[in-house]
C-alpha cells in the first residue's frame, strides 16, 4: 500500500498553526494553513443513521476477525477521513466540517500540500498525515508503527492496524 | 463464370462463419429462471481475507443470468458487502467501490425491466411509519433499506432509460418521498438520508437539462455536489425541493 501512499510531514511552527491552519470560516469553507480555500459541508446525524452505522461497521469489523481496530468516536455525517486528517485533528479543527478530496474534479484536498505547509516524506513518524491516493482516503500515523487512525466514512473514528480497515490496498484496485 | 461461382462461395462460408459465430456468442437461456435472492456464502468467507470475501460473493454466471430482475434487485440490495456505501466521502463513490464488489448490479442495468421492477419496490416502501413506536437501530436499518433503493434508482443507468410516463411517475414519488422525510428530517432522516431522494430529484432535472437546475449547478458548488456525488447541505436541499415542484409542474403540462 506505501507506494500508493503520500506522507506528509507538517513543516509549519506550531505557533503559526494554532493561529491560522484551522481558522473555521463560514459555512462551506475553510482555509489551509497558508490561507487556500477549502470547501466542506455542515450535515446533522440522528440517532437512527448512527445507530445503522455503529451496527454495520461493528459487523463489518466481526465478519473480518480484525482485531486491531479501536473505536476512538462514534459514527458521524459531522466530518470524514479527510476532514479528520487535515483538519479535526489540529488543535481546534471542526468537528462539523464534512471535506471531498475533489470537488468536480477541481483539487480541493490537495491544497493542503500544493504551494502549502505540508510536504511529501518517506519517514514516517508520530502524528503525521496519509493520503491514500487511489482510495479517497487519508489517515494519521501514531506513535506505533503501522497503526494509523482514521475516520471510515460516516461511520466512527478508528485506530487499526493499516491492513486491518476496508481502506486496504487491494480494495482499492478493485 | 468459375471465379465467380469461387466468390460467391466464399461469401456464402463468410455468412456460415458469421451465422456461428453469433450463435456461438448468445447466452445460454436458462432452463428455469430463479426467483429467490441469491444466498451468499456469508459464513464459509468468515474471517477470510477481504479480497478473497469478493471473490467468493461474486454470484456465478449461471445463476445470475437466471435471477429474476426482482431476485437480481433483491440480492444486489442484500450484498453482505452493501454496507460500505457508507465508506467514502460520498453516497455515488461508496455506490461505485459496492458495484466494483458485486457482479448483481451489472446484470441488472442490463435488463429491459430494470426500472419497473425497482419502482414497484421503492412503491411498497413505508415513509410514513409509526417512527416511535421503534428502536434508533430499528429505524436505522429501515432507513439504510430505503437509502440502498434510492442509491440505485439515481445511478444514471436507471434514470437515462426512463420513458417520459417513468419520468413522471418516479419524479411524483421521489418528491413526495422527499417531502416525508422533510417532515421528520431532524429526528430520522439528516441531511445525508434525504440526499439520495434529492439525487433522484436533480438528476432527473439535470438529464433533461432544466435551466433553472442547471444554472444552479453551474454556479453554486453544493448543487454540482448533490448531483455528481450525492451530498447536499440544508440549503440545497431546500433549493431541489423548490425546483422540483415547478420542474413537475412542466413535465405534467408537455
Amino acid at each position: 500500500m506505501k507506494p500508493n501512499d503520500y506522507i506528509f510531514r507538517n513543516l509549519v511552527f506550531i505557533p503559526f498553526l494554532m493561529l491560522t491552519a484551522i481558522t473555521a470560516n463560514s459555512q462551506g469553507t475553510i482555509q489551509t494553513p497558508m490561507g487556500q480555500t477549502i470547501s466542506v459541508l455542515n450535515n446533522w446525524d440522528t440517532a437512527p443513521l448512527i445507530a445503522a452505522w455503529e451496527a454495520a461497521a461493528a459487523a463489518e469489523i466481526r465478519r473480518n476477525q480484525w482485531t486491531t481496530p479501536n473505536k476512538l468516536a462514534p459514527a458521524t455525517s459531522h466530518y470524514n477521513c479527510h476532514s479528520y486528517a487535515w483538519n479535526v485533528v489540529e488543535a481546534g479543527g471542526s468537528l462539523n466540517k464534512w471535506m471531498n478530496q475533489t470537488v468536480d474534479g477541481n483539487p480541493n484536498l490537495s491544497k493542503y500540500w500544493t504551494n502549502d505547509a505540508y510536504i511529501s516524506t518517506s519517514n514516517t513518524g508520530n502524528h503525521e498525515k496519509i493520503f491514500y491516493s487511489s482510495g479517497d482516503h487519508s489517515a494519521i500515523t501514531t506513535a506505533t508503527t503501522g497503526i494509523v487512525q482514521s475516520k471510515w466514512g460516516y461511520w466512527g473514528l478508528y485506530e487499526h492496524a493499516i491492513a486491518e480497515c476496508i481502506f486496504n490496498s487491494s480494495v482499492m484496485s478493485t | 463464370m468459375t471465379k465467380s461461382f469461387q466468390m460467391g462461395y466464399r461469401k456464402i462460408s463468410l455468412l456460415l462463419c458469421f451465422f456461428f459465430f453469433v450463435i456461438g456468442c448468445t447466452k445460454k437461456k436458462c432452463e428455469e429462471v430463479i426467483d429467490q435472492v441469491y444466498v451468499y456464502p456469508i459464513e464459509a468467507a468468515f474471517g477470510k481475507p477481504f479480497d478473497e470475501q469478493i471473490k467468493m460473493f461474486k454470484i456465478p454466471e449461471q445463476t445470475l443470468h437466471c435471477l429474476s430482475t426482482d431476485a437480481l434487485i433483491k440480492s444486489c440490495l442484500d450484498h453482505p458487502k452493501m454496507s460500505l456505501i457508507w465508506t467514502n466521502s460520498d453516497l455515488q463513490g461508496g455506490f461505485d467501490k459496492v458495484y466494483a464488489m458485486c457482479n448483481g448490479f451489472e446484470e441488472l442495468f442490463g435488463r429491459g425491466d430494470k426500472f419497473q421492477k425497482l419502482f414497484y419496490l421503492y412503491k411498497q416502501l413505508d415513509f410514513n411509519r409509526d417512527w416511535q413506536t421503534y428502536t434508533d437501530l430499528e429505524n436505522g436499518m429501515y432507513i439504510d433499506n430505503i437509502i440502498r433503493h434510492e442509491l440505485i434508482i439515481a445511478q444514471y443507468e436507471i434514470l437515462n432509460d426512463l420513458t417520459a410516463s417513468e419520468k413522471i411517475e418516479l419524479f411524483q414519488l421521489a418528491l413526495d418521498n422527499q417531502k416525508k422525510k422533510y417532515e421528520f428530517a431532524h429526528q430520522i432522516w439528516g441531511t445525508i438520508g434525504m440526499a439520495t431522494t434529492c439525487a433522484i430529484l436533480a438528476r432527473i432535472m439535470y438529464l433533461d437539462k432544466y435551466q433553472p437546475l442547471v444554472e444552479e449547478y453551474n454556479n453554486n458548488e453544493l448543487m454540482l455536489l448533490n448531483v455528481a456525488y450525492i451530498l447536499d447541505d440544508f440549503d440545497t436541499i431546500n433549493k431541489i425541493m423548490s425546483l422540483s415542484e415547478d420542474y413537475l409542474k412542466n413535465l405534467k403540462n408537455k
